[in-house]
């Protein structure tokens, strides 16, 4: 008799929750270089050159996960060159080179140089991505990891190419991230003595300038980082530019927030950042306090500015909540904040400036099942204000007008929809990378036939909705899971 | 199959069940998948049709009046629902309960696909053979034979290949039919226009159409009458009063602070008679044509806000005497701004046509109709109106052969304003009630039910949801604790040598509620529809909630937040008071203005010189405490007394960022737990906080008007809701000292509430996407989007027959 059910069930949820606990440092096979494996992040480069994934490496079938450097206009040239018919654009699409395999026979998939740029091995369970930019050229990106609860920092060159201890790596020729670059479990090196809590889950990148509060001092050029823990923690690092490979430092942290954070994001006006609960009905809110009247960057601190309630919708019963993520309106003269709740699920539209002590809403559009990640962008051209939103559960992508108020389109068939990055700076390039967890593939949607439609009344298509134009990586379907 | 593949299936089931935990570990997912065959998804909007199982033909709609609702009828009211997610329309049969599948051959259930986001569906009551549908997301109206959502029906009105489209351009959002069924007219949002469509003979829609620009000028507002409506059944018991009408005006229309639009943006279409009524979410107007051969620009109704949704009444009696020959009819609307609900005077001939209508009662603005929480959609609900009788307290069978005695508030009968709230709650709106005579008994005596005697009905305030037989009480024993003794308050407001409360006199319309006999020592408003069941916190030098920062920093003698609001908050200082020009009754005069405290603790390099301002974890408090009196608040900044000590101290031990709150000063923080700390600062030029004395005067005798948090010793302090006095020798003189009075007001009747979202034996969450009412069947109809659900609520009583999801 083969082993029961339940006990696979046993054995599988003690090595997972042994894992999450005390890491995933196994010492089995590294991925293979190149390959999409369960993408739960997604940043583009501020030069909107350069597309970053990190892998969570979910199933654990491998020691590690990794970070990956994209070309945003091979990619995009080469999907234009491919021209995946939409009806087949779930296989249909292009992959790197370097990501060598035999199994892509029954699939459109065309394997390209130059597409991937770069890559290295990180922890596993990124559960984020933040991407900032160093004065001396190029990037940095910062990722909280939770298998071992730190911050891991990969510098990009302006090439796009990822460092992390060893030098450049070279597409096909990843290595992992040496300790140096994974930052926050050593107290002694902190002023405080303090560690990075556990079960890091959500990050904002952004430059220091940002959260001086006064002037006079010569402030170093910095980029903070501010982390959101599972268990209501927040932390703060200060990444001083002094060169590349010099690690961020842990500033602070604080408990108090509400519990089962799933994510920050941080108001563009007063630098707070709100921090969602996907467990009770309220959004932290925490600030950072540095003095810049005084060169003493290590007395900064952050501090706890207070919940908001989520009240006046309907959770199911009293008490409970579960908001996934906020995002504030991108136009500078708009003072909202869009909140995607779970409970219901729905897009909930929120007035900052008169949301005292509970959020005061002014709008509740209803979403997909498994509402999990989205992103708002303004485009300019055609006066629209848009919310993307990825429905795990459904499968699909909604896009929202959000000054209407309406459902105006839904993108279907993505399998699990998770992260999303929109890329509409580069003139003539309005696109969507929309990570597709469950198949382990970016999935491309093209914006412009959307806009477009939007925006011309003569127009009789049957439908705005973006469309799919392929996909990056090789689809995993259900029964491959290994 | 082999044991290896069978391991290999495990195994991979055990991976997606870990991939279901991960995923709800960080945040992907832990809703229940829903595993049943999907029927609706994401319904947005319902038409109804009548069929005839005989004929297997479609009949006007008035034919299905009057059914029995079983299966013995021979004529069965149909829904059509529309699928927003997956541009469908699904029937349902209400007679047999059962949701209609459009093709029997696909398993599970097919419904018609029409466009993209279809937002309304519209049949004409007289002519169902063509069903018209909005699709927003293919901008365009659509037209088809009903016979293809229900596939029993023996012959299309039109033949398939002349089911068609229109294209507009722009996506359509709501659509309503002229009176004589000559024309569609479809709101455009985006193009702030409407369109008007001809239908043709066979009921197919012209291909040409009409757009028609709405005017964005404001319109002229009319002044409200300075009294509500007359329309009330209250009953009282002995020591309750009551106001005998509402006596607030209503503010008129109101100066606005939101920015509005230059464009219109028509999201709600309504005809009545031969008018065609537009809600407008941009401008503060409501549009009105004449529908005739050309759509006939009427003046407009300058509501003083955007609107969301609009729903008008019949004609009613203007009193509960049923005196015909004085009538009222009222608009109402749901303020795009805040989604609160306003009535206006729909009355044509009347000398306040148009008016925002005083409706409130208790605290909040006049001109808004008092509920739970935000309105999301709005119907007006007529079971038994007008045929029905009013109800007569002789005794004798009234309505669906019920007795008087067995009457209860959920019993609906007449004309009653229905409310979807963002909470997932309805909550009904009393117009006009066929019942209410009944109620209480004649006179108010010997009610025909021993336990309905107090009756609060009024129109345009929210229903009660039971009968009413005692008033309002404090729950358990107010306390008032001194400096860690408890303080149990004893009847005549005394403490153990602590600070007590001393008797006084209950302000207009509030009754005694501590004691129960006796000198009243604190009182609470009485009027069951302005009170509130809460926990009152009253405390010491208390802090004002939300008037925090972590990050203050001080220049010279001014604390500086960047992008506080400590006037929205409502602090106050020593020269704010002053600036106010406070007469005598408002309770802030004299007040000397609050306090910054210091909440932080100084940097670790003041360690030793200022070890007195660290936050000690076994104390739990510091040793000393940095409190500087503030002269003069703004909204981001703080003036302090220069002369204070404390500030010397602020910048002795902290050269850097500070935390900080506001807390009263001499005074107790009143606060609470639903009402919270209420108000009536608002910032002045350039951003200084200042008592709103003009916009929101105090009245001596109307409590509801004292809008303030700040009780002071040994003077009488009242709020919208409760009143009292403390009183302590020393009080005035000192600082620093640990007091607060608690005590819990309760026994305020529920109001009345539909639940949708109850399913079984669980609930789920709820978005109520329509509420309708179809006064061929009397029901009324839930369709809500979040659950898929689509809810058949009877009115008399007021109860879900029917759920489909």
């Amino acid at each position: 008799m083969g082993p029961r059910p339940h006990h696979i069930l046993r054995r599988a949820t003690a090595i997972f929750l042994l894992f999450l606990g005390i890491g995933c440092d196994q010492s089995g096979e590294p991925p293979p270089p190149a390959r999409l494996n369960f993408p739960i992040a997604i940043g583009i480069s501020p030069d909107q050159q350069v597309l970053f994934i990190a892998n969570s490496n979910f199933d654990l079938a491998f020691n590690s996960s990794s970070l990956q450097a994209y070309s945003l206009s091979v990619l995009n040239d080469s999907l234009d060159a491919q021209a995946c018919s939409e009806d087949v654009a779930d296989r249909c699409g292009v992959i790197p080179v370097e990501d060598a395999r035999d199994d892509l026979a029954s699939l459109d998939i065309e394997p390209i140089s130059g597409l991937l740029l770069s890559e290295v091995y990180i922890g596993s369970y990124a559960s984020g991505m933040g991407v900032g930019t160093r004065a001396g050229g190029g990037h940095r990106v910062y990722l909280p990891v939770r298998s071992d609860a730190n911050l891991t920092f990969v510098d990009v060159d302006t090439s796009g190419r990822l460092s992390c201890g060893e030098g450049f790596a070279a597409p096909g020729a990843p290595y992992a991230c040496t300790d140096a670059f994974r930052q926050g479990n050593d107290e002694t090196a902190t002023v405080r003595s303090i560690e990075l809590p556990s079960d890091p889950v959500g990050i904002h990148v952004g430059p220091l300038s940002d959260v001086v509060t006064g002037g006079g001092a010569v402030l170093p050029e910095a980029n903070y980082v501010m982390l959101a823990h599972r268990d209501g923690r927040a932390s703060l690092f200060f990444d001083e530019e002094a060169g590349f490979d010099v690690a961020p430092r842990l500033i602070h942290t604080i408990a108090g927030l509400p519990r089962e954070l799933v994510g920050l994001t941080v108001d563009p006006v007063t630098k707070m950042a709100w921090a969602p609960s996907a467990f009770v009905p309220l959004v932290g809110r925490v600030g950072v306090a540095f003095d810049g009247a005084v060169d003493e960057p290590d007395r900064s601190f952050l501090f706890n500015a207070g919940d908001l309630v989520v009240r006046g919708i309907d959770t199911g019963r009293s008490g409970v909540g579960d908001t996934r993520a906020v995002r504030f309106d991108p136009r500078p003269d708009v003072r909202r904040a869009y909140i995607l709740s779970r409970l219901p699920r729905a897009m909930l539209t929120v007035d900052i400036d008169d949301s005292v002590g509970e959020l005061s809403l002014t709008g509740i559009v209803e979403l997909g099942l498994g509402p999990s990640r989205f992103e708002v962008s303004h485009f300019e051209a055609e006066g629209r204000t848009l919310a993307f939103v990825s429905c795990f559960d459904a499968g699909d992508l909604y896009v929202i007008d959000v000054d209407l108020q309406r459902l105006i389109g839904i993108a279907r068939g993505i399998g699990g929809p998770f992260e999303i990055a929109i890329d509409s700076v580069t003139p003539g390039r309005r696109r969507i990378y929309v990570l597709d967890f469950r198949q382990s593939v970016v999935r491309v949607l093209d914006l412009e036939p959307t806009l477009d439609c939007l925006s011309d009344p003569a127009t009789t298509v049957e439908s705005c909705s973006p469309r799919q134009i392929g996909v990056l990586g090789r689809p995993v379907s259900v029964q491959e899971l290994r | 199959m082999s044991q290896p593949f069978r391991v290999r299936q495990r195994a991979r089931r055990v991976s997606w069940v870990l991939a279901g935990w991960f995923l709800a570990a960080t945040a992907c997912g832990n809703d229940p998948t829903i595993v049943q065959p999907p029927t609706f998804e994401r319904p947005g909007d319902v038409g109804f049709v009548c069929y005839d199982t005989q004929d297997r033909a479609l009949v006007s709609l008035e034919t299905c009046r009057g059914l029995t609702g079983t299966t013995e009828d021979r004529y069965a009211m149909t829904a059509l629902v529309t699928q927003t997610a997956s541009g469908e329309v699904g029937a349902v049969d209400l007679r047999t309960q059962q949701v209609l599948d459009a093709d029997p051959r696909v398993p599970g259930f097919t419904f018609v696909r029409v466009g993209e986001f279809p937002t309304d569906i519209l049949v004409s009551p007289t002519e169902p053979g063509v069903t018209y549908v909005a699709s927003f997301g293919s901008r365009r109206v659509e037209y088809y034979a009903t016979s293809r959502f229900r596939p029993d029906i023996a012959a299309p009105a039109i033949p398939f290949e002349r089911e068609g489209t229109v294209p507009l351009g722009f996506g359509p959002i709501d659509l309503a039919m002229a009176p004589d069924g000559g024309s569609i007219f479809a709101a455009l949002p985006r193009a702030g226009m409407i369109a008007r469509i001809p239908v043709e003979a066979d009921l197919t829609l012209s291909e040409t159409f009409e757009m028609i620009a709405l005017d964005p000028a404001l319109g002229v507002p009319v002044a409200a009458p300075e009294e509500g409506s007359a329309y009330q059944r209250v009953c009282l018991s002995a020591g309750v009063v009551g106001t005998s009408a509402n006596t607030r005006a209503a503010s008129g229309v109101r100066d606005l602070s939101i920015e509005l639009s230059d464009t219109t943006r028509p999201v709600r279409l309504l005809v009545t008679g031969d008018q065609l009524l537009v809600a407008d979410a941009s401008r503060p107007v409501l549009h009105r044509f004449r529908i005739g051969d050309t759509l006939e620009p009427l003046p407009p109704i300058a509501t003083g806000v955007p609107l969301s949704d609009i729903a008008v009444t019949p004609e009613v009696p203007a009193t509960s005497a049923f005196d015909e020959t004085a009538t009222e009819r009222f608009l109402y609307a749901i303020d795009a701004t805040d989604q609160t609900v306003l009535a206006i005077d729909f009355l044509e001939g009347s000398p306040t046509f148009g008016a925002v209508l005083p409706v409130h009662v208790g605290d909040g603005p006049s001109d808004r109709i008092r509920l739970l929480t935000d309105a999301r959609t709005i119907a007006v609900v007529t079971p038994d109106f007008p045929e029905g009788e009013a109800c007569e307290i002789s005794g004798e069978v009234i309505g669906a052969g019920q007795e008087p005695s067995t009457l209860t508030s959920g019993h609906l009968r007449g004309v009653f304003l229905a409310v979807g709230l963002n909470n997932g709650l309805i909550q009904m709106v009393d117009v006009h009630d066929l019942n209410a005579n009944c109620r209480g008994g004649s006179g108010c005596t010997t009610p025909p039910n021993d336990s309905d005697v107090q009756v609060w009905i009024r129109r345009h305030v929210a229903r009660r949801a039971t009968f009413i037989s005692t008033g309002l009480g404090v729950v358990g024993t107010p306390t008032f604790s001194f400096e860690g003794a408890p303080g149990r308050l004893e009847n005549d407001g005394s403490t153990d040598g602590g600070p007590r409360l001393t008797s006084i006199e209950c302000p207009t319309f509030n009754a005694q509620v501590f004691p129960e006999t006796g000198d009243p020592v604190i009182c609470a408003t009485s009027e069951v529809w302005a009170a509130r069941s809460e926990t009152w916190t009253t405390t010491y030098e208390g802090a004002i909630p939300g008037a925090t920062s972590g990050r203050a920093r001080i220049e010279a003698d001014v604390a500086i937040v960047e992008g506080g609001s400590f006037c929205r908050r409502g602090v106050l200082g020593t020269a704010n008071v002053l600036r106010s020009m406070l007469d005598a009754e408002d309770p802030e005069r004299e007040y000397l203005g609050d306090q910054l405290v210091v909440t932080s603790d100084p940097p670790s390099s003041r360690a030793s010189e200022c070890a007195d301002y660290f936050y000690d974890e076994i104390l739990e408090e510091r040793a000393r405490e940095i409190q500087i009196p503030i002269v003069d608040a703004f909204q981001d900044r703080l003036v302090l007394d220069p002369s204070s000590p404390g500030l010397a101290e602020l910048s002795r031990c902290y050269p850097s960022l500070f935390g900080i709150e506001v807390r009263t000063r001499g005074a107790f923080t009143v606060q609470g737990s639903v009402s919270g700390f209420s108000h009536r600062v608002v910032a002045g030029d350039e951003g200084r906080c200042l008592v709103d004395r003009v916009g929101q005067p105090i009245d001596p005798t109307d409590s509801s008007s004292f809008r303030n948090s700040r009780a002071f010793n040994n003077r009488f302090y009242q709020n919208p809701y409760v009143a009292f006095q403390i009183s302590h020798p020393e009080f005035s003189v000192m600082t620093g000292v640990d007091a607060a009075l608690t005590f819990v007001v309760g026994g305020v009747p529920p109001v009345l509430v539909a639940d949708p979202g109850l399913r079984g034996s669980g609930r789920r969450p709820v978005i109520l996407e329509r509420l309708v009412f179809n006064d061929v069947d009397d029901h009324m109809y839930v369709v809500d989007s979040n659950s898929d659900g689509f809810v058949q609520y009877g009115l008399d009583p007021l109860t879900a027959n029917l759920t489909f999801e």
